[in-house]
């Protein structure tokens, strides 16, 4: 959808969007001031999308801020001073907020606040898959949770409007498969944001000192409380779901709540089952004598809990039938006794746990299952992935080569094993073939931090590199640094200054060059100043530091083997810009450069591009050793389809030119062909089109 | 009451499954026989040369196609396709075809482009144990599960057809429609099409082409 068209205004109009854009746009809608991000999957776009509002709005504002603690505290400021805020962040981020998470809530809030959290229970784009809403069980604060399109934007607006209810913030609990999922959304009115920014001063209420504190928990858990009885919010966000007006026969009934809630549906009418279905919106705090009544209305003998992770609903209807329930104290549930406590759910796992406790009349499709499952099991592992490497002409490429070679030379040289000190970022893709040069990924920073204690651990033959990227450094790496250099620790980190953070969708960043900014309009509201990460490293007063560019494989080479045999702490910064945005801003700035010269696009100068001599002599070391994915091999012989075994099969060796990118790399593709065979032409694109044409 | 119609689009990144994924999402809110629509896409951990899917769900009048399914109007909310439960299968590359043979099964139509994208790393990377399976093999093990399996190297025909392989995509939609007859208005398609590609008469073009193309055979 048009970046436009999801803040039109146009209420009532039904559109088709995602579910990352119905949460940018319930944020538009709601009328919300001030919202703050740090980029992670599944809500990088959120961000995306609100800081195109930011840069088109006079009322909005909007913030990549540094990490994900300093963009939970920018919106508890926002909301202290009466206008809604919303903090967008990975699952991964509130371990990061989690210090004012569990104080700030004491305070409360003036103007309605939201944490908006994406989980990742799939592991699809993370390192954990930590069941976020856990963290209720000690901050105490409500948990809303989505479980269509249509609510992703709806509970933005009834979740400020109830943390401005009660004064405390909400937390809005989704998962990667409803971010990324399409669905129709009815548009709604919108509201504008408060104009006016006053803090009234509050001394026993803002500072949670002592016996302050001690007064403001008795509060807020008091106001949670009410939350939790309050019966209009329980009916506002849960739905019982019956499949026709006459009561269920079956005395089974299911509680769920999110994206779970279609595989309910899904399974129940696969199985032909009409349960009464308790689908939450509200997660925490429970409404006890609700439960009580849903059990009891449909004279249940039975519950089964259908929920991601952790048996965090689960446990909690455990407790409200064991503890408080008189006539239902017998009531058997059950959820994680029968699905899996890890990965992510899906409508065949809910069929078969429901195929335990209800008459199947089709049991066919239970053997079905088996049958594939049975099928697939020998046929999926025999299939090559396919692996992700670095983008074509990706600046990371030729220092991970150089690094290879260095590290293997004085293994062979000195007998010292080089150990690789990994963090987050595109840069963790140094795992693959054929670079290989990680070692461990925990979280971000911890690159470094990691590599501060095993340094002062290790043996005389064993030494260690740590890596990080820019935004990580800003993220949580300026302490591990400034740690390692306080002690001297014997340790070589590479920072990677690429000027975006590249892996969540090339945000922008605190050491973006501001030249580079992408603005959408005059208004850009978002960053003032930018800051040189090379500058900021050099004022720290590290004794070796070293600068350099990334496509020359020599000079990579010559400042490793010097750097690593040096001892103590020594720092080399890959200054170089990531390619892939690098050739986007490249093509955007050229465009802009042309519609202002009103020039026809089509007379663009002649263009580099490299190729491969026929004359090549395939010893490999381009393709599979440097590995640039724009380099490229082809069958000789045409006929792919009938020979079965590709090995024996002549293959012929070519630069692909629509993935190679001439005007970002070098062609350091060269540098590594001992043979010369890789050359550089210079085309016209004229010359091109009309070879394809006459192809 | 209404019938869940399943379509899943196969592929690698930069082959268009994205693209057209959102323009058969864009038809399910527009065409008057689809009551309600959802979807979603399946990228890789990168941008890069990943398997791709694309899910889109249709939810249609039971007089008008009809599936004995009986659901209600918001009861079609999960953008996941069920085991065994695609009824179309544009597959735009082979290996990632018989990649997601998991929904494929007797009430399945698979439109393949027997086009191969060899990854890479099968030649010269840490895949180079495994083989990329001869499409015959392919084909073979996609008609033991599938109801219909219509293979065709999609992007021959485009370039003899239309001088460039890049309108295999339409020609493929166009099959699919003509298969499903009951679900794609050809009219509505086209104007679709005309509304969200580039070089929207060629597509529309290569649409018909595909249209016609198994009478024709
Ligand atoms: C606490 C936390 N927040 C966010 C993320 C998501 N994330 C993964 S990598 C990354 C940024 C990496 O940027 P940078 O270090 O500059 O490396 P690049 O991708 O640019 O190479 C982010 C934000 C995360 N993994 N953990
Ligand atoms: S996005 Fe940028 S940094 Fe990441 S692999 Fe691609 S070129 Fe390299
Ligand atoms: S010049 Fe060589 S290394 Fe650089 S992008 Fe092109 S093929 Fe890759």
């Amino acid at each position: 959808m048009k970046l436009s068209q999801l803040f039109e205004d146009a209420a009532g109009k039904k559109v088709l969007m995602s579910g990352n854009e119905a949460f940018a746009r319930g944020i538009f809608e709601a009328g919300v001031r001030f919202a703050a991000n740090y980029p992670g999957t599944p809500l990088s776009e959120v961000g995306d999308y609100l800081k195109y509002l930011s840069d088109i709005s006079t009322t909005f504002t909007f913030d990549y801020a540094l990490n994900e603690k300093v963009a939970l505290e920018s919106c508890i400021g926002a909301s202290w001073a009466n206008s809604r805020s919303v903090a967008i962040f990975k699952h991964l981020g509130l371990n990061v907020a989690a210090d004012p998470l569990h104080t700030f809530p004491y305070s409360g809030v003036n103007a309605g606040m939201l944490i908006l959290c994406g989980g990742d229970p799939g592991i699809l784009s993370s390192t954990n898959a930590q069941d976020n809403r856990m963290y209720s069980l000690h901050t105490k604060t409500p948990i809303i949770e989505p479980s269509n399109i249509q609510e992703c934007k709806d509970f933005i607006k009834e979740g400020l409007r109830l943390s401005e209810l009660y004064k405390i913030p909400l937390y809005i609990h989704v998962t990667t498969r409803l971010c990324h999922s399409y669905g129709v959304v009815t548009l709604g009115e919108i509201q504008e944001p408060t104009q006016t920014g006053h803090f009234e001063k509050d001394p026993n209420r803002f500072v949670n000192t002592l016996g302050r504190a001690l007064n403001n928990q008795k509060k807020y858990f008091q106001i949670v409380s009410e939350v939790a009885k309050n019966r209009k919010i329980f009916h506002l966000l849960n739905k019982v779901k019956l499949w026709s007006k006459e009561k269920p026969r079956s005395n089974i009934g299911i509680i769920t709540s999110g994206i779970c809630y279609s595989y309910v549906l899904q399974a129940c009418h696969k199985l032909n089952i009409k349960p009464p279905i308790l689908k939450l919106g509200l997660i925490f705090p429970i409404n006890r004598e609700e439960i009580c009544h849903f059990a009891n209305e449909y004279e249940l003998n039975l519950l089964l809990v259908v929920e991601e992770l952790e048996p965090f609903i689960e446990t909690f209807s455990k407790r409200v039938f064991c503890n408080f329930c008189n006539a239902m104290r017998d009531l058997e549930i059950h959820g994680k006794d029968y699905l899996p406590n890890t990965g992510e759910l899906n409508t065949d796992l809910v069929i078969r746990f429901f195929a335990n406790f209800f008459e199947v009349d089709n049991k066919y499709l239970l053997e079905e299952f088996s049958k594939k499952e049975e099928a697939l099991k020998e046929i999926l592992p025999m299939l090559p992935i396919r692996q992700p490497t670095f983008c074509p002409g990706c600046q990371y490429r030729p220092v991970f080569y150089a690094l290879k070679k260095v590290t293997a030379k004085i293994y062979e040289e000195m007998g010292i094993q080089h150990i690789f000190s990994g963090d987050i970022g595109c840069y963790t893709l140094s795992e693959a073939y054929p670079y290989q040069l990680l070692d461990w990924v925990v979280c971000m920073g911890a690159g470094v931090g990691i590599a501060n204690g095993m340094a002062q651990i290790l043996n005389k033959n064993q030494k260690l590199i740590a890596y990080i990227g820019d935004s990580t450094f800003f993220h949580t790496g300026i302490q591990p640094l400034l740690n390692a250099l306080k002690n001297n620790i014997d340790l070589t980190v590479l920072i990677f200054n690429n000027y975006w953070t590249a892996m969540t969708g090339h945000q922008e960043l605190i050491a973006t060059p501001e030249q580079f900014l992408k603005k959408y309009g005059d208004q850009s509201s978002t960053q003032e100043k930018s800051i040189d990460l090379i500058n900021f490293v050099s004022n720290m007063g590290i004794e070796n530091l070293v600068v350099t560019d990334a496509y020359n494989i020599e000079k990579l080479e010559r400042i490793f083997y010097n750097t690593l045999q040096k001892k103590g702490l020594k720092v080399i910064i890959i200054n170089e810009e990531c390619a892939l945005e690098k050739k986007r801003r490249i093509r955007r700035e050229k465009k802009a450069e042309l519609s202002k010269t009103q020039q026809p696009s089509n007379k663009v100068k002649s263009e580099t591009y490299y190729t491969i001599s026929d004359s090549c002599s395939k010893c490999n070391e381009c393709i599979e050793f440097y590995g640039c994915p724009a380099i490229n091999a082809l069958y000789i012989d045409e006929n792919i389809e009938a020979n079965n075994d590709s090995r024996s099969r002549e293959l012929r060796y070519y630069i692909d030119e629509t993935m190679c990118v001439p005007e970002v790399c070098p062609g350091v593709c060269r540098q590594v062909c001992k043979n010369q065979m890789i050359h550089k032409t210079m085309i016209n694109p004229y010359l091109k089109d009309e070879k394809k044409n006459s192809k | 009451m209404a019938d869940i119609f399943n379509i899943l689009i196969t592929g690698v990144g930069g082959q268009g499954a994205v693209l057209l994924g959102n323009l058969l999402r864009t038809y399910g809110l527009t065409s008057p026989l689809i009551k309600n629509v959802v979807g979603t896409e399946t990228r890789g951990v990168s941008q890069r040369e990943g398997s791709v899917s694309a899910t889109t769900r249709y939810l249609i009048d039971s007089k008008i196609y009809s599936l004995d399914q009986k659901y209600e109007a918001d009861e079609l909310i999960s953008a996941l396709i069920p085991l065994n439960d695609a009824h179309l299968v544009l597959g735009l590359e082979p290996l990632e075809t018989i990649r997601n043979l998991k929904y494929i099964s007797e009430q399945t139509v698979v439109i393949l482009n027997t086009h191969q994208n060899f990854p890479r790393n099968v030649l010269f990377g840490s895949e180079q144990e495994k083989k990329y399976p001869s499409v015959a093999y392919i084909i073979d093990l996609l008609d033991q599960f599938a109801r219909r399996v219509i293979a065709m190297n999609f992007n021959t025909l485009s370039q003899t057809q239309f001088d460039n392989s890049i309108y295999a995509n339409s020609i493929i939609l166009g099959v699919g429609a003509q298969e499903f007859r009951n679900v794609f208005l050809k009219k509505e398609m086209g104007q679709i099409i005309r509304g969200n590609l580039k070089n929207a008469e060629t597509n529309i073009k290569a649409f018909e082409l595909g249209y016609k193309l198994i009478s024709n055979y």
